[in-house]
């Protein structure tokens, strides 16, 4: 299914397939320009998203998850694979082009208090977006903006007050705001809610539910905390040192996890009931480093089941119904 | 909230400095004197304890007012348990631990009030009991780092860049047994890193800390806490800045070494996971106060408090399958100019009448659970 992805016709039902997305960023070079060696920070990875739906991206850190959402809104220029959005080919577009297009996928960042400019007021912030890409005429640019924060859930004096002013989930919400302003139909939040309270977490969490019915919003939610993507997904994606090792539908992971990684992660997590008695698998040893990643299977030098296969051969990622997918030697057998 | 709450004019701002100045330098004067051991010993209101902390105030004086970071907090930690201090940023769980490391940052940050009564053990292995928040800061180092260590949150910036990992290790043998030589030192410094897990301890004794990963680091940042034989760790958030199959990693050498050291661990974050998993005693903190306190089972299968009710129902679990997340309107009050009534009650959904009144004190419910809250009070008050 990978190998011709060019002849496929694009799906009309996805608002969102990226197909063997590839993204290096070279480490060294010689010194007429030639790459001698690469970090490969996204590897062959694809999957299809539908209007309306929310696709959780799980994995630790370095395993590529921001670098995906970033290579997807063209922000880093892919390496290979395809980006369709919108049953249009978006991958080898001028910057130019992009721009139409940029209205219609938006990004909200991990870090409310560095992502704010901090010498605008909320208004500045809010309607320049707005002015730029012509959403409302000039005269209703106010209103608009308005209109917007209440949605929000930021209140209308916050107009002309500064970034500084406000704690980390007000913050988060003009972000959210910013990110909504041009209409987007394509949100990519990168770790909307980890550096926030557990209790400023949950409201934002249901903000971006809400706003999602309201405005038939599709996510991409990126994060390394797996109850709050189980929350919030449809479909969910576990990434572990560049590629994609397990995708399906929230039920189908949760309830009938495949590959031992996801496994070894569900079991990681704290659970909130003292009497609570779990089968911890503890993975050993740290994640390498994807600069140079082993041979085989990724995960072959933690997994628990590792066998000799999974030391030459790269596992297939292969669907096992229903469109869960999965990389593993092991569910081969 | 009105609009111009946080303004305050030059003239204010030059009067707060010139009050905070005056109590500033007879605090630094009470911390920097010199004084006799008999002068800061204390009596333990209970043996079994290794830690009590009393009615702890510690306040920060800056120019917009004074911060009361910690206001009035006491809890117990005894001897061999594991007592978790949960609560969200700015509730004063990190300053209380600093308190008792006396690692507040002065001038501005100052221990105001409150006892911190810690039962060490003297080189003959007799019990003494000293009173931290008295000790004059040139004899603090008798406690810290050698009766009480600390593992702090980040091991990427509390690692010294230019020294290698043995290096530093040493340093903590040294200062604590100045008489140790480099081969003694060193020595005790691989069994401390083999203890900790490390595979290989001579490579990692040699090597930078930008050599390591997150949690290789931490795991070292352990051992260091390890080198001086401590009664008490202080566990300040040891997992945050790391992924949850590290975490994991790390929790699980946490508990195994509190047995095989003999020790007690004040354990604080901000995961209710972490703490359920851990700890013996859960004391739940909010704006500078305790609002409950209580042995892990009372704390989580039957919490009181309408704001430890409201954060184990806002955290998403894997179980649940609620189309919306309980949350807690609001925000964290701004912690200047506190106000007398409970702190909790413009997010509380249960406020009643008497939640106007003055702060709720501490109501006992059962031996070891106690809870900051008027809903309580007059059940108690009806009840006897």
């Amino acid at each position: 299914m990978a190998e011709k992805t060019n002849a496929q016709p694009f799906d009309p039902e996805a608002i969102l397939e990226v197909r063997n997305l590839r993204k290096c960023f070279p480490l060294k070079k010689t010194i007429t320009g030639k790459v001698t060696s690469e970090l490969i920070a996204v590897d062959n990875v694809s999957f299809k998203l539908k209007a309306g739906e929310t696709l959780g991206i799980v994995g630790e850190s370095g395993c590529g998850k921001t670098t995906l959402g970033r290579t997807i809104l063209k922000l880093h220029p892919s390496s290979g694979g395809q980006i369709i959005f919108d049953g249009k080919d978006i991958t080898n577009l001028k910057s130019s082009q992009m721009r139409e297009i940029r209205k219609q996928m938006q990004i909200i960042f991990q870090d409310p208090y560095s992502s704010l400019p901090p010498r605008s007021t909320v208004g500045g912030i809010l309607s320049e977006p707005v002015e730029v890409h012509n959403i409302v005429p000039k005269s209703e640019v106010k209103s608009y903006v308005l209109d917007l924060m209440e949605k929000c859930g930021l209140r209308d004096y916050y107009y002309e007050r500064y970034p500084h002013e406000f704690s980390g989930g007000q913050r988060q919400r003009i972000c959210i705001a910013r990110a909504l302003s041009v209409n987007p139909k394509l949100v990519i939040c990168d770790e909307p809610v980890s550096a926030l309270d557990v209790s400023i977490q949950a409201q934002i969490i249901n903000l971006l539910k809400q706003l999602q019915q309201d405005m038939n919003l599709t996510y991409v939610f990126i994060s390394h905390d797996l109850s709050v993507v189980k929350f919030i997904s449809d479909k969910i994606g576990v990434m572990y040192l560049g590629s994609m090792v397990e995708f399906g539908t929230k039920e189908d992971i949760f309830s009938n996890p495949l590959h031992p990684y996801t496994k070894a992660l569900f079991s990681a997590i704290p659970h909130p009931d003292p009497d609570f008695k779990m089968n911890r698998i503890v993975l050993k040893g740290d994640i390498p480093s994807p600069a140079n990643p082993p041979k085989g299977c990724r995960f072959h030098t933690r997994c628990p089941y590792a066998t000799d296969i999974c030391k030459e051969k790269v596992p297939e990622y292969k669907d096992y119904g229903n469109g869960h997918c999965a990389a593993c030697h092991l569910l081969e057998q | 909230m009105s609009k111009n709450s946080n303004h305050l004019s030059g003239k204010e701002v030059r009067e707060i400095a010139k009050q905070n100045k005056k109590i500033i330098k007879c605090l630094e004067a009470y911390k920097n004197r010199k004084a006799e051991e008999s002068e800061y010993l204390a009596h333990m209101s209970d043996p079994n304890n290794i830690l009590e902390i009393d009615n702890l105030h510690t306040y920060f004086f800056t120019e917009q007012g004074v911060v009361k970071a910690v206001n009035g907090v006491s809890f117990n930690i005894p001897k061999n348990a594991t007592v978790g201090v949960v609560g969200e940023s700015g509730c004063g769980k990190s300053v209380t631990s600093m308190s008792v490391m006396r690692l507040i940052q002065g001038p501005a940050g100052q221990i105001y009030a409150g006892s911190i009564r810690f039962n060490a053990k003297d080189k003959a292995g007799f019990e003494k009991a000293y009173d931290i928040a008295k000790i004059p800061i040139s004899d603090i180092h008798k406690i810290r780092g050698d009766q009480i260590a600390m593992i702090f949150q980040e091991p990427m910036t509390s690692l010294n860049p230019v020294f290698t990992i043995g290096q530093q290790l040493d340093e903590v043998t040294f200062i604590h047994n100045p008489n140790a030589t480099k081969e003694e030192a060193k020595a005790k410094s691989i069994e401390m890193l083999d203890l900790v897990g490390i595979a290989i301890p001579e490579r990692v004794y040699n090597s930078y800390p930008h050599e390591l990963s997150g949690g290789m680091r931490q795991r070292v940042m352990i051992s260091m806490a390890l080198a001086s034989d401590p009664r008490l760790i202080i566990a300040d958030e040891p997992t945050t800045a790391l992924d949850v199959t590290i975490q994991a990693q790390i929790l699980d050498l946490l508990r195994e070494l509190k047995t095989k050291i003999d020790g007690s661990i004040m354990l604080i974050t901000h995961d209710l996971g972490i703490i359920a998993e851990m700890a013996d005693y859960v004391v739940v903190m909010y704006a500078g106060r305790v609002i409950e306190k209580g042995t892990v089972r009372e704390i989580f299968h039957n919490p009181l408090h309408p704001y430890t009710i409201g954060l184990q129902k806002s955290k998403p679990t894997l179980e649940s399958d609620s189309e919306t997340l309980f949350n807690i309107p609001g925000n964290v009050p701004n912690p200047i100019n506190m106000p007398n009534y409970c702190y909790f009650r413009e997010r509380c959904s249960k406020c009643i009448k008497k939640c106007s009144g003055d702060y709720p004190g501490m109501i006992q419910v059962s031996p070891t659970h106690f809870v900051a809250c008027h809903l309580y009070g007059e059940e108690a008050e009806s009840n006897g």
